[in-house]
Formats: structure tokens, C-alpha cells, sequence
């Protein structure tokens, strides 16, 4: 039974093929521990072994699925968005509602995003579009406040503005990281 | 190509692939990394970290059919790439030159 438990806890986070190979192991070194040590003793290391194994799986799994999946990025790129336009209301009570402030804002979601693996690789237009949505709701927000309303002009030349410094953030880690391979190459 | 970096289990993961040459199964891997650094170190791991070098291209495997110790499960076999040896002799080069002057007492 807790045999069946082990290898249940493990197929549900490896992949199949590892998680085949574990169980496998597993199965082999109980084996091999109950003829020196005996089963109870065996079947207790080989628990203990599954529980530590099952942290690790669970952290590869997690890092891999950021790392390969293209949907698990798109919605760390819209959470982290969402996040700093959660948090606009609070900038103009900070004296950080102009628009240098917006700007640096921007520039620190690039790079934010820059960070997350494969964000980088998105495409200028789709954070563009994301931030124009930012942009549209910061606008209402504004709105909310007491602020000026943005007129549909205003808009337009907000999400060029955001293009720009997206595309900037982006080509400037696009250069760091370039710059990075290339001294190690030569190092 | 740039030179992969090398995280310490992952260096001990390779150096116990390249010993076991023929034999490098992910249990005798294991096995053989307890024995010879005394860490006490789970199968999860050793499975992660293998799978991690194998996509940096660093070893290959294989699939081979499971025996009845296995209960019939798959095993892998795991060997070391070219690129795999080229990482480990940089590593051990940077080690050798961080080492070189240096005295530790060794612990029996």
C-alpha cells in the first residue's frame, strides 16, 4: 500500500519516463537494503528516500515548466503587469504619479519581464499590447481619482512611448547577454 | 560555444558517470556518490540533475528493458558526451588553480 502511495506521489510529478526510472530504483535498492538490513528497515529508508526525492521533482518540474512552457510565461509576463498596475493608485499618493515616474515604471517591468526565462523572447508587439491594456487601466483608475481623463489621442501616443521603452529594455538585454556569452567564449 | 557552468552536484553527477563508464545507471550513480563523498542524497535528485546535464548536452542515455528486481520498469544508462568530458576538464582546471598553494587538512 504505501508502495503504491511512493509511486503514485511520484508519477504525479515526474515526467513518466523519469518517474519510471525512480520507481524502478527504488524498487531495486529495497530489494537489495532488506537482504542485509531486512524489509521494515529497507522499506523505511526507501520512504524517507521518496519523500526527499519528491521536493526535488517538485522544484525541476516547476523550473522546467517555466522554462519550456510559452503559456506558463505569457501568464508570469500578465501577473507581473498586473502587479504594477494593482499597484498605481498608490504612486500618486507617493508623489510618483507624473509621467518620468510612468516611464521608470515601464523600464522596470521590462526588465522584470526581461528576467522570467523565455518572456525576453516574446515578441515587442504582445508586451506592448499588455502594456497598452496597463496604460488603459492606469487611464480609468486616473479617472476614479479625480485625475485628468487621457483622450483617445493620448492613448495612441502612450502605447508608442511604451513600445519604445520596451523595445529599448529588451535590446539592451538582449546586448548584456550577448556581451555576457561573448566574454565568456573569450575568458 | 560558450563553457556550461557546472553547479558542485552536477560536477559530482558527471565525475560518477565518467567511473562507471559502462555501468552508469542512475542507482549505481547514486550509489556510487554516497559511497565515495558520504552525502546522503535522493534518487529524485540524482534523476533531476541527470536530466538537467542531458539537456545541456553534456551526457547521453539510453533506454534499456526493466528486469523483475525492477519490477519490470525501464532503466537508464548514462554516458558521458564529448562535451560533457570538456566541461568537467575545465572545471577540475579551475579548481586545480584556485587550489594550487593552498594546504587542508585532509579528515580520516
Amino acid at each position: 500500500m504505501a508502495r503504491d502511495i511512493a509511486a503514485t506521489l511520484v508519477r504525479a510529478i515526474a515526467r513518466p519516463d523519469l518517474a519510471d526510472a525512480i520507481i524502478g530504483d527504488l524498487h531495486e535498492r529495497r530489494a537489495m537494503l532488506a537482504t542485509t538490513l531486512g524489509e521494515a528497515k529497507a522499506s523505511r529508508i526507501c520512504r524517507s528516500d521518496v519523500m526527499r526525492s519528491l521536493f526535488a521533482l517538485l522544484a525541476y518540474g516547476a523550473s522546467r515548466t517555466l522554462a519550456d512552457d510559452w503559456l506558463v510565461s505569457f501568464v508570469c509576463a500578465a501577473v507581473t503587469c498586473a502587479f504594477c498596475v494593482a499597484t498605481i493608485p498608490l504612486w500618486g499618493h507617493l508623489g510618483m504619479g507624473g509621467a518620468g515616474y510612468h516611464v521608470l515604471r515601464l523600464a522596470i517591468i521590462g526588465l522584470v519581464l526581461g528576467c522570467i526565462p523565455r518572456a525576453a523572447t516574446l515578441s515587442c508587439i504582445f508586451l506592448t499590447l499588455l502594456i497598452a491594456v496597463s496604460d488603459w487601466t492606469i487611464d480609468t483608475r486616473e479617472t476614479g481619482n479625480g485625475w485628468r481623463v487621457l483622450t483617445e489621442g493620448h492613448i495612441y501616443a502612450l502605447v508608442l512611448q511604451d513600445a519604445l521603452i520596451m523595445a529599448t529594455m529588451l535590446v539592451v538585454l538582449q546586448v548584456i547577454r550577448s556581451i555576457r556569452a561573448l566574454s565568456s567564449r573569450l575568458g | 560555444m560558450s563553457r556550461p557552468n557546472l553547479g558542485d552536484f552536477e560536477h559530482l553527477v558527471l565525475l560518477a558517470v565518467i567511473r562507471l563508464a559502462d555501468a552508469g545507471y542512475g542507482l549505481a550513480i547514486r550509489d556510487e556518490i554516497v559511497r565515495r563523498t558520504e552525502r546522503d542524497i535522493s534518487t529524485g535528485a540524482v534523476y533531476t540533475t541527470l536530466d538537467r546535464l542531458e539537456r545541456k548536452g553534456l551526457i547521453r542515455s539510453t533506454i534499456e528493458q526493466g528486469t523483475l528486481a525492477r519490477d519490470n520498469r525501464v532503466r537508464r544508462r548514462y554516458e558521458i558526451s564529448a562535451a560533457g568530458r570538456e566541461a568537467v576538464g575545465a572545471a577540475q582546471r579551475d579548481i586545480r588553480a584556485m587550489s594550487r598553494g593552498l594546504t587542508f587538512r585532509e579528515e580520516h
